[in-house]
């Protein structure tokens, strides 16, 4: 049965019309009250109203359509029998007798009649629309759109709903002061570039006991040994536009080393120096004309969690007998290899010889346990070497074993786990110490000068012919004439009407005549268009009165709702040449266009934008920050690293057409260093993102969504884990399963909740004993049990914290252990359900209107379509396109949907 | 001599702080009692010195101390107000809280005094509020919140901090620059051209539009109105409803850059204050004497060696705390400099000091801990006799200092009950 209940049904107006159901007969009715009479009206009639449901009027106002949702609601409590929750309960056959008058009253729809493409509201560009479409139309990526207000989540849960963009009063000033700038930086590509070069050595430090330090070579500058200290001074910058940033820099110690580069207290951009060697780098930024303060730093490594104090910190002090401590430790503590060396030949001196370095190794650890947390970084840094040394036979010893034994490398790894899990998970804690103590591979900057030019033509995200082409047309009135028709039509997204530019030529030929110059008229026409609601609104214009109710959409309409969905900007030349050759209106040519656009690397816009919104990550860094005491190791950079390992799955199931369900059980994953790093994965070998194979250990807990920092950092609260809000994301996000609303007297766990006495687990037990809870609690906790191996940045636990046990039962009976069960359960019984969650919230953020009840066959029709091929991800896309909705539009968005009385 | 045409910049420079003045000649003296009220707070890091602070004898009879000697000509025309508690701790949350009674939590904070006065008056005057500073913010994490926060008082929204301009030529430019002139009125122009055209395509899509979506563009219709308002104010600049009885003196627009010696920064942004106040190009004006987390170096002054953060963790250490004392009384002179030229601007029978209420302090007491009860705190100015000067106010132990706000805000016809839910009362002996 599928479980539909994301539809809303908006009865806005009522008309008998032919009617789209066979009705409700007498006897189906009796049938139906009787059963509501024995079973459900104790608590939901006038009286008691439980959980706000009143069945003894959904049952007087018989609307199929109208209460769709209720009724699908009804039918599936029924059908999972979660309701009635306790006795008196119905007998097998009153069960299966309800069940197929309610089944067959849902399904009984003339889904034909109700055929509707629904009506998307006047779209109103997003604010990442509009940047984009400036870039895209002017060639500089200037994205002059950032003053205006961010866009919130409309009811779809996509910034995209259309519904909820607004103009209001200040608005069209913020419009109007975007449009000028981004016309004023192209007029800046006019200017000779100008230059000015600071010696760090002269610029204000904030920290005024530091000094300016001598380099080799006679050189001076400043090193930035702490985020702290800033250089600063004004800059004077000429016009809005580019300007390129360029820096002599080396890093001091350890490391690479990142020097940001603020204006005005905004990271305008970053330098990255690799060695003691000073290396000249640049980066560019887009700078409005005035004073401004320019400060430097230096980007601090990630920092230690658990609450690492400053400076003035006091180190352990070793006891007198030391070591002697370590050595009973290490003897006590030493894991050991157990296998039946008789087995096979040659195994006893490989065990034995596994067994000596075990004790070699054991030595340091123990110092590390006792230096701790607090141990003076120098210390722990020489047991941290000694251990990486001492290890190294490990890994010769490993292979030999293994070969020996006739088993690969990760069996082995497995067995030896098993004999000694206790030490394996106590030596990883003991590294962490050890590595978290002092900075590593993260230097401090060392500047030398740093200069600044401009404006230039930028070399990032600009198409320098597009805005050499309005360059000129702004500056010579020769080039403005040809120029000036073309731009109209790419800025409104379609073929001019007739005579349509004419108007905005009247006001430049005044302006010329008022005494303006051609580059002042042409600046400010151009300023209108992109002002203008032609350029700002996505008119989807239908043709006058008389073309019926349903209009299809023409070939440019087309393309602007699939280069604004995959692409979040206007068509590109090859797409706008498909519309105009009439590409569009056939399935193939539909077709080629989704598998280019998908391809292209301007589809990350929808590979971050759609997962982002849709599984709640996207605020992750921004308004979902977990503490910063507790977990000051969450920074930029492992918020973006985090968030790209999302969207690169997501752009490779899309891209490559590989089934969504990969999104869940994914064998491969895509990692850099710093995410490799945060999950305890080997490193890779380069700079930036590289797909790697998991290996069944690693399956364990990584692959696919569920194993992701993304999410799991986004479902919990900022000092603890949440498996309910987990739980919850499984089910309604996943799952497309909406939990209801909480009681409104339901409390709230406090951030020590689990870590005063009860487990989590124990804690949420609450949920079982009272009723109210249980019917909601019962689905949503054992989902976010399976996830709380996890810490609150989606890391595994470690020692103590992590749970004794991990098993979610769900109410039908299923269950699960860890991640990896919870995955596999999802995968394997739950895919279609995945599937249609994910049909949806794809349909409604293509649209970007929320679906409503007509919308039901689309969605199945697309399941159908998607299935047998296991829904593959550019299927769905193509799927998507071609459906009903997205290639019409009808012209009123009222519903006329008729009401369908019971019959007598 | 060579002539060189003069540039935009340099018209500005001669014309700019008169072209802000109307015709002075022709304006009558207004009846004084009209005269606008005027808020300035002055925020000074680090804390003080609590023996050094302190002043002996309560109400009207009270003795200054030795950071607050500076302070003497002006006796009567200010108030020393202890006993009251700030809440948070480090330096970023007893910064933020100064003006707002709030402690910043994942960088939250409250509204502060100077800009809900500035909500209130701010319409009446070209700037609504002016904040000015000496050093840039920091980087780092101090207790969860980020040291950059401490570089201001200023909260407009419980997410927004107002960051100081520190540059000084930056300052006056946005101070004194041309707003009614020849300038302004070519862009009014130039909108007017653009706003004809998008109004004809609004009222063209609208025409053809369903109702659903001609309530969308009815909201864009609505915006282009509101600035065609805006527009109008320029072309025909509404009568200001109050004028200076006397001619501000004209500064000269400062050079360009930060200035390398801190008394000439913060004595440049106290006249830019001053001259604001003045030309009643604004009415609340905040002055950050350094960043709430400062570590100026102070070793200009005679006897002193170190930071003014360094020294004010002196651990009782008599070198440390002669530093410390004389650092905040270079503080209180700077502040003196400012409220004697206030003195001497006369507002009809009154002055801008009698017009006007100054708020001088810190965030917390002593720095070495970081006490944050008994903050040091002065309140200069009658606001235009709404507020009782001359006296040693000494509050009840606890009280907190957001009843000061409170005080304050009343008196500048802020008509809330509380002040950011978090005042308990009034401090009476101010209130005339």
């Amino acid at each position: 049965m599928r479980q539909c209940l994301n539809f809303i049904c908006h009865v806005v107006v009522v008309t008998v019309t032919a009617s789209l159901t066979m009705g409700l007969f007498a006897g189906e009715q009796a049938r139906i009250e009787t059963f509501f009479a024995d079973y459900c009206y104790k608590c939901h009639d006038a009286d008691v109203q439980k959980g706000d449901l009143r069945l003894d009027t959904a049952m007087d106002n018989f609307d199929i359509i109208g209460d769709r949702e209720l009724w699908l609601s009804v039918l599936e409590q029924i059908e999972t029998e979660e309701m009635p929750p306790k006795k008196p309960l119905p007998s097998a056959v009153e069960y299966e007798e309800i069940l197929a008058v309610l089944e067959e009253q849902v399904n009984d729809i003339d889904w034909e009649a109700l055929k509707h493409p629904g009506h998307v509201t006047l779209p109103r560009l997003t604010q990442v629309e509009y940047n984009n479409t400036v870039r895209d139309l002017l060639g500089l990526d200037v994205q002059t759109g950032r003053i205006f207000s961010p866009d919130a989540e409309g009811r779809t849960g996509f910034t995209n709903d259309r519904d909820n963009l607004f103009v209001t009063g200040g608005d069209l000033e913020k419009y109007l002061e975007a449009a000028e700038v981004a016309v004023e930086s192209l007029h800046s590509l006019d200017e000779e570039p100008g230059l000015v070069k600071f010696e760090a050595e002269d610029l204000i430090m904030t920290e005024s006991r530091s000094q300016p330090n001598a380099y080799p070579n006679g050189e001076k500058g400043y090193t930035l040994t702490s985020g702290q200290r800033t250089l600063y001074e004004s800059i004077d910058i000429p016009a809005y536009g580019f300007y390129r940033f360029k820096m002599r820099a080396g890093s001091s110690e350890f490391g690479p080393a990142t020097g940001l580069i603020r204006v005005d207290d905004v990271i305008v951009g970053e330098i990255e120096v690799v060695g003691k060697d000073f290396t000249i780098e640049t980066t560019e930024a887009f700078l409005s004309p005035g004073i401004h303060q320019m400060a430097l730093n230096v980007m601090l490594p990630p920092r230690a969690g658990r609450g690492r104090k400053d400076e003035n910190l006091e180190y352990t002090v070793l006891p007198e007998n030391a070591n002697e401590l370590v050595g009973i430790a290490s003897r006590k503590n030493l894991p050991a290899l157990n296998l039946d060396e008789e087995m096979v030949p040659g195994l006893k001196p490989l065990v034995s010889r596994w067994n000596g370095v075990e004790s070699s190794v054991q030595r340091p650890y123990e110092w590390i346990r006792l230096l701790g947390e607090q141990g003076s970084p120098t210390e722990l840094k020489k047991f941290l070497n000694f251990i990486i040394e001492r290890e190294e036979p490990f890994a010769q010893l490993r292979t030999e074993i293994a070969s020996l034994l006739g088993i690969s490398v990760e069996a082995f790894d497995e067995i030896y786990r098993e004999q000694n899990p206790e030490n394996v998970v106590d030596r990883r804690t003991l590294r962490d110490i050890a590595e978290k103590a002092f900075p590593k591979k993260r230097g401090f900057i060392a500047i030398d000068w740093i200069e600044i030019e401009g404006p230039i033509m930028p070399e990032v995200g600009s198409k320098p012919k597009v805005a050499r082409a309005a360059n000129e047309a702004l500056s010579d009135a020769k080039r403005w004439r040809p120029w000036f028709p073309d731009f109209l039509s790419r800025a409104f997204r379609r073929p001019l009407d007739a005579d349509e530019e004419k108007p905005y030529l009247a006001v430049y030929e005044a302006i010329l005549e008022s005494g303006e110059s051609h580059a002042s008229a042409a600046s400010q026409v151009v300023a209108a268009v992109l002002t203008s609601p032609k350029f700002l609104y996505r008119s989807e214009e239908l043709p006058a009165e008389g073309a019926g109710e349903v209009i299809s959409l023409n070939n440019h309409q087309l393309a602007s709702r699939l280069s604004y969905f995959l692409w979040n900007s206007l068509p590109d030349e090859a797409l706008r040449e498909a519309a105009s050759k009439g590409e569009l209106e056939t399935a193939e040519g539909l077709k080629a266009q989704v598998a280019r656009m998908l391809s292209d690397e301007r589809a990350e816009e929808f590979y971050e934008m759609f997962p982002g919104q849709w599984l709640g990550y996207e605020s992750l860094g921004k308004s979902v920050v977990p503490d910063g005491t507790l977990y000051p190791e969450f920074d930029l950079d492992l918020s973006r690293s985090m968030k790209a390992e999302t969207m690169m799955l997501f752009q490779s199931v899309f891209e490559e057409n590989r089934s969504i369900v990969d999104l869940i059980s994914a064998e491969d994953a895509f990692i850099n260093n710093r995410l490799a790093r945060h999950y305890g994965l080997p490193e890779v070998g380069m700079n930036g993102f590289v797909r790697v194979s998991l290996t069944e250990a690693q399956r364990r807990e990584r692959g696919g969504l569920l194993g992701m920092a993304s999410v799991l950092t986004a479902t919990s609260t900022p000092v603890r884990t949440s498996p309910v809000l987990r739980g919850v994301f499984v089910m309604e996000r996943l799952l497309g399963d909406e939990p209801g609303e909480p009681p409104a007297d339901a409390g709230e766990l406090p951030g020590n909740a689990g870590a005063r006495g009860k487990t989590l687990r124990e804690e949420l037990e609450i949920h079982r004993d009272k009723a109210d809870c249980a019917i909601c609690h019962d689905k949503i906790d054992p989902l976010g049990f399976g996830l709380e191996s996890f810490d609150v940045l989606g890391r595994i636990k470690q020692g103590k914290e992590m749970p004794k046990d991990t098993i979610g039962t769900l109410p039908d009976g299923n269950s699960f252990e860890g991640v990896a069960g919870l995955r596999d359960y999802l995968a394997e019984h739950r895919g279609d359900d995945f599937a249609e969650s994910l049909v949806e919230r794809l349909l409604a953020y293509a649209l970007g209107r929320e679906l409503q009840v007509y919308d039901e066959p689309v969605v199945a029709e697309i399941l159908e379509k998607t299935a047998p091929g296991g829904y593959r991800g550019r299927a769905l896309v193509e799927a998507i396109v071609l459906s009903y909705p997205f290639t019409h539009q009808h012209r009123s968005p009222e519903l006329n949907l008729p009401t369908i009385a019971a019959q007598p | 001599m060579t002539r060189r045409p003069l540039s935009r910049r340099t018209l500005l420079k001669g014309l700019g702080a008169s072209l802000a003045l109307p015709p002075l000649e022709m304006m009558q003296a207004r009846d004084v009692s009209t005269a606008p009220q005027r808020i300035c707070s002055i925020f000074q890091p680090n804390g003080v010195y609590p023996k050094a602070w302190d002043v002996t004898g309560v109400g009207r009879d009270f003795q200054l101390s030795p950071i607050l000697s500076p302070l003497q000509d002006l006796m009567g025309d200010f108030s020393v107000v202890s006993g009251l508690d700030n809440l948070g701790r480090g330096h970023v949350q007893l910064t933020g809280s100064f003006l707002t009674g709030k402690q910043i939590t994942h960088q939250r904070n409250g509204v502060s005094l100077d800009q809900q006065i500035a909500a209130k008056v701010g319409h009446a005057t070209p700037l609504s509020s002016v904040i000015l500073g000496t050093e840039p913010p920091r980087q780092g994490i101090a207790s969860g919140e980020p040291i950059a926060y401490a570089n201001t008082v200023s909260w407009s929204s419980e997410t927004t901090r107002v960051s100081p301009e520190i540059n000084p030529q930056v300052a006056f430019d946005r101070l004194f620059r041309d707003r009614t002139g020849p300038e302004a009125r070519k862009e009014a122009l130039r909108r007017r051209s653009v706003l004809d055209l998008v109004l004809d395509d609004a009222k063209s899509l609208r025409r053809k539009a369903g109702s659903v979506d001609q309530a969308k563009l009815d909201e864009y219709l609505d915006s282009v109105r509101e600035v065609e308002v805006r527009l109008e104010k320029t072309m025909n600049p509404p009568e200001p409803e109050w004028t200076p009885t006397t001619t501000p003196e004209k500064m000269k627009r400062p050079g360009p850059g930060l200035p390398r010696d801190k008394q000439t920064h913060l004595r440049l942004m106290m006249d830019l204050m001053l001259l604001a106040f003045w030309t009643d190009t604004t009415r609340v004006g905040t002055l950050m004497t350094a960043h709430g987390f400062s570590r100026q170096n102070f070793s200009f002054l005679d006897g002193v060696t170190s930071d003014h953060h360094g020294m004010s963790h002196h651990k009782e250490k008599d070198d440390l705390v002669a530093e410390y004392t004389r650092v905040s009384q270079w503080y209180v002179e700077n502040v003196a400099y400012l409220l004697g030229r206030m003195k001497a601007v006369k507002e009809g029978d009154g002055t801008l000091l009698s017009n006007s209420v100054v708020l001088y302090g810190s965030g917390m007491k002593d720095g070495n801990g970081h006490i944050k009860d008994d903050l040091p705190l002065v309140v200069a100015g009658q606001a235009g006799g709404k507020i009782r000067t001359g006296e040693h106010v000494r509050c009840e132990k606890g009280t907190p200092h957001s009843n000061l706000l409170h005080t304050l805000g009343q008196a500048l016809g802020l008509e809330n009950e509380t002040f950011n839910g978090v005042s308990t009362g009034v401090v009476d002996q101010l209130v005339v």
